[in-house]
């Protein structure tokens, strides 16, 4: 049967990694006081002051915030942290909120060997060649139009804009990834969290991002009616970056890997010609992986995660590009950032539909994620890296139009085939709806 | 002239309403943009007025019925009043025109001033219909759907019961799932599943959802916004802060909002057929989905899992054409979830609930409860609603036969399955039982019957 296959899946999982009885003397108690105090109020930021307040590291510094994008101003860190130094005891207080609010812009360090990078991004692996099509591939929404498969149309005035619906197949389709993304990651030791889509302002903010202002890609709870500073999370990273949060691991414990499956909300917006439809929406689910290592494996888990993405996107024949990311398309947290951009023939072009990054400790020193390393007192930050196992609004787009036949409907990719109930094929189905629009008033 | 107008009490004319959007008076039409014109069939709500009465009243609203129906009743007066004054000025030119081809100038004048007062006088009238319009009409959207024979006056009435023992529990399923590291729990607005938590969750959707899809049901995933329109237009306050999540205002004051419901909630369902029709021959279309809801919940001491501001569940929606087939699709669905839920075998109890715990929309409702020893009560972890024509006549959501006339959908909606509550639910039960959770093994039984 396939019906069943990713529930036996889980199960088999469940049976290897879990004992069938635990016995509670042996488990900790924590104390949901204690976890409420930490978890709503952020911890001091322990930036790593030695380093970027040494004057012999101004020049580097000052060429890595150059080269990405241009945000922080270590001349002003320094000089405020040299006042801070010398102050009198009332003063260190003010100075050293100061202080902290001119050293957080500053991005993360960069992995050396992007400083040879000019503007564009380094290929580092290509999978798979361009498919051939004996006709001329059509777009996904002329695709999704001939099944009945999506809705964009007339949905402004009561869902918002920019929203759609799956239907049939396409909403099959968009169940069979997350499974197939879970399955895979299970089978690799990632373990499974659900968290939270709405998150404290201060754990989006840790995770590097900007909350505030007109160009804030975040939407966020109306604060006259709710609690104030809530935000709809974009990714489930910044949720399991607050999941860690204050939390101190062994070094036996590491690495440590997990994934999430969750709504992301977005409140960007474009008006590029080649993001139109679902390629850029607010709102949409992804798999998430996120790693906890030592810093020395950083590096190794970031390949991992990106053999991980490669290895997925080849299983449905997909063509795809691994980019090395120059400087200025990092973003602050990151340290290295991989895409994979894959080809979408009905459009022409190549769209990313994935992406890792390396942020060594940029979000653990301002989250308190610790580690003591083995045969030490010492604790330590730990380095976080975050990858997308499946993104589905892009995933779909290269999906159909890859997979598409000259009639319009879609092949379904055999990697997928379990997961829909052995179905093989999207076609144009009676019993989905055609929608009209109702124009004039109903007597 | 002004025996229209003093039909109208000054004390109406002058308080202040609040806003509807889903109904636009006259007068703000420069202002607000009309979205949808609702089907207002209240001559048939109001022709029973002690049954609408009765309902109000079980339904424990504070709605003067009879004051509705009373403005509702200016409203159609002023408005056949006009129509004879509209008629009565559309007669004026002809006979002006006879009058004077006659050479009857004095008498046409007569007609021409006439034809004047009329005018001064629809215009006045026109006023008074948007005002009584911006009174009377948000008031009587707000009178609920007709209550089913069904729907139990006062308590409820069990359909099903098993015979499973209730048991106490002294700790509750977050202290248990605590101790099992299942849950990182922060509050009601944050928690994590952790480990077979989290597979729980996924499989125990997946299965349901499975069996939907096996009874015809299509997939679907839907968007987790929706406008305050819908909101209204599902019979639930858009601007009440208990009731969705209105998300921070653009600055372009939109007064139609985006709230955050979750995609498998009946707005975000209705968004789909909102102001459309589809052909008869698909119907019934059943969707099936599963996605969040969001709801924003008081915290308690005890509540935990089951008053949570983000809930997965798998949602349905029925759209069907008629009333018979609305309770066909009702019954089966309700059947088959029963079934469902009877091989955990856990206490379970299935009722229909009382009026006054209903929702406006709702003519009935069958709640899925399972029992939870810690709080020692019954605790709802699934539901299924009809509406017949309400939310559809409110959202024009139509099929068109091949007379291509607009005809309004009967729903059948609900919740089949509230992850966090049922895990709640089970993990208390297991763990008062056995000291061990095995609730994936029930699943796993669940799965092999359910094939």
């Amino acid at each position: 049967m396939f019906r069943y296959s990713f529930h036996k899946t889980l199960l088999n999982v469940y049976r290897v990694f879990t004992p069938r009885k635990y016995l509670c003397s042996n488990l900790k108690f924590k104390s949901k006081k204690c976890e409420k105090v930490l978890y709503n109020a952020l911890p001091k930021p322990e930036l790593d002051i030695k380093y970027l307040c040494d004057a012999k590291n101004k020049e580097i510094i000052e060429l890595n915030i150059k080269k990405r994008k241009g945000v922080g101003n270590i001349n002003r860190v320094q000089e405020l942290y040299h006042q801070f130094e010398n102050a009198a005891s009332q003063d260190k207080l003010a100075l050293e909120e100061e202080f902290l609010k001119e050293a957080l812009q500053l991005p993360n360090s960069s992995h050396p060997q992007l400083l040879s990078y000019a503007d564009d991004p380094k290929i580092v692996n290509k999978i798979n060649e361009k498919k051939v099509f004996t006709f001329k591939p059509k777009e996904f929404s002329t695709i999704t139009k001939i099944l009945k498969v999506l809705k964009t149309e007339n949905l402004g005035n009561f869902a918002g804009h920019k929203s759609y619906y799956l239907l049939g197949g396409l909403a099959e389709m968009e169940q069979a990834l997350i499974k197939l993304a879970l399955q895979n990651l299970l089978q690799k030791g990632f373990k499974l969290v659900h968290v939270p889509d709405i998150l404290p302002r201060h754990i989006i903010e840790s995770c590097g991002m900007n909350t505030r202002g007109e160009r804030t890609q975040v939407y966020e709870l109306d604060s006259e009616k709710h609690i104030p500073d809530m935000i709809l999370s974009g990714t489930s990273e910044m949720a399991l970056a607050g999941y860690l949060m204050n939390k101190v691991y062994s070094s036996n414990d590491l690495p440590l890997k997990y994934m999430a499956v969750s709504r992301c909300y977005r409140a960007e917006t474009s008006a590029v010609t080649e993001e139109r439809g679902i390629y850029r929406v607010h709102q949409f689910t992804k798999v998430e992986m996120f790693g906890v290592t030592e810093p020395e494996n950083s590096h190794t888990v970031l390949e991992e995660f990106r053999t991980i993405q490669e290895e997925f996107f080849a299983s449905f024949g997909l063509h795809f590009v691994t980019l090395d990311m120059p400087l200025h398309e990092l973003g602050a947290p990151a340290f290295r950032k991989y895409d994979i951009e894959a080809w979408l023939p009905g459009r022409g072009i190549y769209g990313e539909v994935s992406s890792c990054s390396n942020c060594t400790d940029y979000q653990s020193r301002r989250l308190n994620i610790k580690y003591s390393p083995s045969g030490s007192n010492k604790l330590l930050h730990v380095h976080t890296i975050n990858g997308t196992a499946c993104a589905i609004p892009r995933m779909l787009i290269a999906l159909v139009e890859t997979n598409q036949q000259s009639n319009g409907s879609v092949q379904i990719p055999e990697v997928l085939q379990p997961f829909m109930n052995g179905k093989t094929i999207i076609t144009r189905e009676e019993n989905l709806p055609k929608f009209h629009l109702i124009r004039t008033k109903l007597k | 002239m002004l025996k229209y107008r003093i039909f109208i009490p000054r004390f109406i004319v002058y308080r202040h309403y609040a806003t509807s959007l889903l109904f636009v008076p006259g007068a703000k039409k420069s202002q607000q943009v009309s979205i949808v014109s609702p089907h207002l069939d209240f001559d048939d709500r109001f022709h029973n007025i002690s049954e609408l009465e009765r309902n109000v009243k079980a339904r424990r609203l504070s709605i003067n019925v009879k004051k509705c129906h009373e403005m509702w009743q200016i409203l159609c007066h002023v408005n056949n009043s006009k129509s004879t004054i509209e008629k009565k000025r559309a007669e004026i030119p002809a006979k002006i025109k006879e009058l004077q081809e006659c050479g009857k100038v004095q008498e046409a004048e007569k007609y021409i001033h006439q034809a004047k007062l009329l005018r001064e006088e629809l215009k006045s009238l026109s006023k008074t219909i948007w005002e009584l319009e911006e009174i009377s009409i948000p008031k009587a959207l707000n009178l609920p759907n007709d209550l089913h024979p069904d729907t139990p006056l006062e308590s409820e009435i069990c359909l099903y019961k098993n015979d499973e023992p209730l048991t106490k529990c002294s700790e509750s399923h977050v202290e248990i799932a605590e101790k099992f590291d299942l849950i990182d729990w922060r509050n009601n607005n944050c928690f994590f599943f952790l480990n077979n938590a989290a597979l729980y969750e996924t499989l125990v959707l997946s299965v349901v959802s499975e069996l939907l899809k096996r009874d015809k049901y299509i997939e679907v995933s839907n968007s987790d916004f929706v406008r305050s329109i819908v909101l209204e237009g599902c019979g639930m306050s858009f601007d009440n802060p208990s009731i969705s999540f209105l998300l921070q205002d653009d600055g372009e004051k939109n007064l139609n909002r985006l709230h955050l419901v979750g995609s498998a909630s009946l707005p975000s369902f209705c968004c789909l057929h909102s102001k459309h029709y589809v052909s008869e021959n698909v119907l019934p279309l059943r969707y099936v989905t599963v996605g969040r809801q969001y709801k924003p919940t008081e915290e308690t001491e005890v509540n935990g899992l089951f008053s949570t501001w983000q809930e997965t569940v798998v949602g349905v929606f029925v759209a069907t054409p008629s009333i018979s087939t609305m309770m066909d699709e009702f019954n089966c669905l309700v059947k088959l979830i029963t079934k469902f839920y009877q091989q955990f075998k856990y206490p379970l109890k299935i009722v229909y609930v009382p009026a006054h715990k209903l929702q406006i929309h709702e003519n009935l409702r069958v709640s899925i409860q399972m029992y939870s020893p810690n709080s020692q009560a019954f605790i709802e972890v699934g539901n299924i609603s009809i509406s017949g024509s309400f939310l559809s006549k409110r959202l024009l959501m139509c099929y068109q036969k091949s007379d291509n006339e607009n005809k309004f959908l009967n729903i059948v909606s609900g919740t089949l399955l509230s992850a966090p509550k049922f895990i709640g639910c089970a993990m208390e039960n297991d763990y008062c039982r056995n000291e061990e959770l095995l609730v994936l093994e029930r699943i796993n039984n669940g799965i092999s019957v359910a094939t």
